[in-house]
């Protein structure tokens, strides 16, 4: 999308003029342009008589289950309805979706609402065969199966837009204008596109720089000894801290890196963390620990260096207001949230943020804190060894696993291909029915690299696609995580393709690499690997002469 | 009790609300002379029944009074008295000594 502009339609069975101005307004991508559909113009939409404008990336649907099926509006009149009759009508509407989702990459759902009047049946609300909530809740869960293995297909929890009660629904607004909720709706339904956005545009952060003192637990460690910090026990303070290191947890094991940035003695601070009972996050949940007395926002570049990470992917957490001034004066990129005053509410806070939503998690995702401190100690077994790079390479024990794409490697491939930016030969972003297709095709090859040496599995880190075209097999993608450069991966993949190229009969196998703005290690690389320069951006090998690849590194699957 | 400052903060208030959707070269600006009705008027027929519902709502959760501005909207007569914030701010304060 580097250079495009993002258009998004919100496409609502009301008019949502409203909407689509609090989300250009609130618009914090650049580039990003939204337009309203009119209510009119919702049907044929959905039945296909209307496209999406071309160019088109995201789309957004909100429609009332009261419109989308007349069934449930005769249900809401307490009408004798089967269950049927809302399901046909939910698979006619998810049809419309998957249409959709054939020409644009991404469609966002609302969850069918309940209109924010109707208070239901009373005690009858839940129950099958009459309950307008049973029924509804049916109609979402009939939405959600039809469409979860629809790619690009996201359902977004209506429910939760109107939170506000009774000033959801706003009796002049239906009455002068037929718009079926209030702005306070629209906002909360704003915010909920503005973050699938960020999410979709890669905004997801990817590290977390915690302070220790009055941040990951209550008290200054060097004042008070780990023995009297306020972590756990009977303590309100306390328990909110273990709650605030709960959650953090869990974004570990979503695959979001901890460290920490502290103030203090690194030996008390580290003792307090190793020693303290009630500590939930324990040494080896942090990818790195700079605790020292030098300025945060210094240790904060380091710590990016090392971690080979851009500021925009850190979010920094710190009690301090001093501190989060410094960082956000220092690291304007970096996402610095003001903490509640409040401690109690440290781990609601945290948890409202948008800016760790997802498009999927892969295994690769959950293991990420676990790569990144083996990748630590390689470096750090780096700078001590008295070996040449080639030794301490072959010292490492590197295997490396070469599959055609599977299935179940799939999203983590299309992760790469879309998230990759520097070792990218060209850069191709795919939607899922986009690589599906590619893959299809019987020109086309895909291989999926994985890696591991002694000190860990690095998983899924590299794609290599070709496409044969008589007697040239051209490199369309060459993709490899920075987490495993400079391990001689490339010069393997290169060989992979060169084969694969020689037993498809071909004569020369051709990289054309797509500059951007950040992929210059990749034709850095190609300068390097000896293929024939055949223009500035142009790089071939002929097939018939192996391509040379260093010993001692154990290759599985090449002649697939 | 409504003070006449009660009434300016809760109108402009509205424009700060309505401005949250408006294109950056329609934003309305917090002035007595700002057109709302009529030719050069900022705010499309939705925008303004939208502004006036926000300020009807202002006076409701803050004081407890209902003006019955909305209804204005789609009274014809009655929009021609209210052509700018100014006109709407007076309206206003009849309703409320009322």
């Amino acid at each position: 999308m580097d250079g495009d502009r993002h258009n998004c339609l919100i496409a609502c069975d009301f008019t949502a003029d409203s909407l689509a101005g609090l989300i250009a307004n609130a618009a914090t991508q650049p580039g990003v342009d939204v337009h309203a559909l009119p209510p009119a113009q919702w049907r044929p939409l959905l039945d296909g008589q209307v496209s999406p404008s071309e160019g088109t990336q995201t789309v957004f649907l909100w429609g009332r289950p009261e419109t989308l099926s007349a069934a449930f509006s005769r249900f809401l009149q307490y009408d004798d309805v089967a269950m049927d009759e809302l399901y046909s009508d939910v698979d006619a509407f998810s049809d419309g979706v998957k249409r959709i989702s054939e020409r644009v990459p991404t469609v966002l759902v609302a969850s069918l609402l309940i209109p924010p009047y109707v208070r239901g049946w009373g005690l009858l609300d839940l129950r099958n065969g009459c309950g307008v909530r049973n029924a509804l809740m049916r109609m979402n869960m009939r939405l959600i199966d039809n469409l979860s293995k629809c790619s690009g297909v996201f359902i977004l929890d209506a429910s939760q837009w109107i939170k506000s009660g009774d000033t959801a629904w706003d009796a002049s607004m239906w009455y002068l204008t037929k718009i079926p909720f209030s702005n306070s709706v629209f906002r909360l339904c704003g915010q909920d596109i503005q973050a699938a956005l960020a999410t979709i545009f890669g905004q997801t952060k990817k590290l977390v720089v915690l302070d220790l003192d009055d941040t990951l637990w209550g008290g200054i460690v060097g004042d008070v000894g780990w023995e009297q910090l306020r972590l756990g026990g009977h303590d309100p303070i306390g328990e909110a801290f273990v709650d605030f290191q709960k959650f953090l947890l869990t974004l570990k094991k979503r695959g979001i890196l901890l460290a920490v940035v502290s103030k203090n003695e690194h030996l008390v601070a580290v003792e307090a963390m190793r020693r303290h009972p009630e500590m939930v996050l324990r040494l080896d949940d942090f990818v790195s620990l700079k605790i020292n007395w030098n300025d945060k926002a210094q240790n904060i570049v380091e710590m990016l260096t090392e971690l080979n990470l851009g500021a925009p992917s850190v979010v920094f957490l710190d009690d301090n207001p001093f501190e989060r001034s410094r960082v956000r004066e220092a690291l304007p990129e970096i996402l610095v949230p003001d903490l509640p005053e409040n401690k109690l509410h440290y781990a609601r806070f945290v948890a409202s943020l948008s800016c760790f939503d997802m498009l999927n998690v892969s295994a690769e995702d959950r293991q990420r804190s676990q790569m990144y401190i083996a990748e630590q100690k390689r470096n750090e077994l780096k700078r001590t060894t008295t070996l040449s790079p080639d030794e301490w390479l072959g010292s490492l024990n590197i295997r490396i696993q070469i599959t055609q794409l599977l299935a179940e490697d799939f999203p983590r491939a299309l992760q790469l291909l879309n998230k990759t930016n520097q070792m990218n030969l060209a850069t191709r972003r795919f939607t899922e029915s986009e690589l599906t297709a590619w893959t299809k095709l019987a020109s086309n090859r895909l291989w999926t690299i994985r890696v591991k040496d002694k000190f860990g599995d690095l998983g899924l880190v590299g794609v290599v696609g070709i496409a044969i075209d008589g007697t040239v097999a051209r490199i369309t993608d060459f993709v490899l995580s920075c987490r495993a450069f400079s391990r001689h991966v490339e010069r393997i993949m290169l060989r992979l393709a060169a084969d694969a190229a020689k037993s498809s009969g071909c004569l020369s196998v051709v990289a054309r690499y797509e500059p951007t703005s950040k992929n210059k290690p990749c034709l850095e690389f190609f300068k390097r690997s000896g293929c024939m320069v055949v223009d500035e951006f142009v790089f071939s090998w002929n097939p018939l002469n192996i391509y040379p690849i260093p010993s001692g590194i154990t290759v599985d699957g090449m002649t697939q | 009790m409504i003070v006449p400052t009660d009434i300016i903060r809760f109108v402009y208030g509205a424009i700060d609300d309505v401005n949250g959707f408006l294109p950056a070269d329609q934003k309305l600006v917090k002035a007595a002379d700002t057109v709302l009705v009529g030719d050069g008027a900022g705010l499309d027929s939705l925008g303004l029944v939208t502004f006036l519902v926000t300020i009807e709502n202002a006076f409701s959760s803050h004081a407890g009074i209902s003006l019955g501005l909305p209804l204005v909207a789609a009274d014809p007569e009655a929009l021609q008295s209210m052509k700018t914030v100014g006109d709407l701010i007076a309206l206003i304060e009849t309703k409320v000594a009322r």
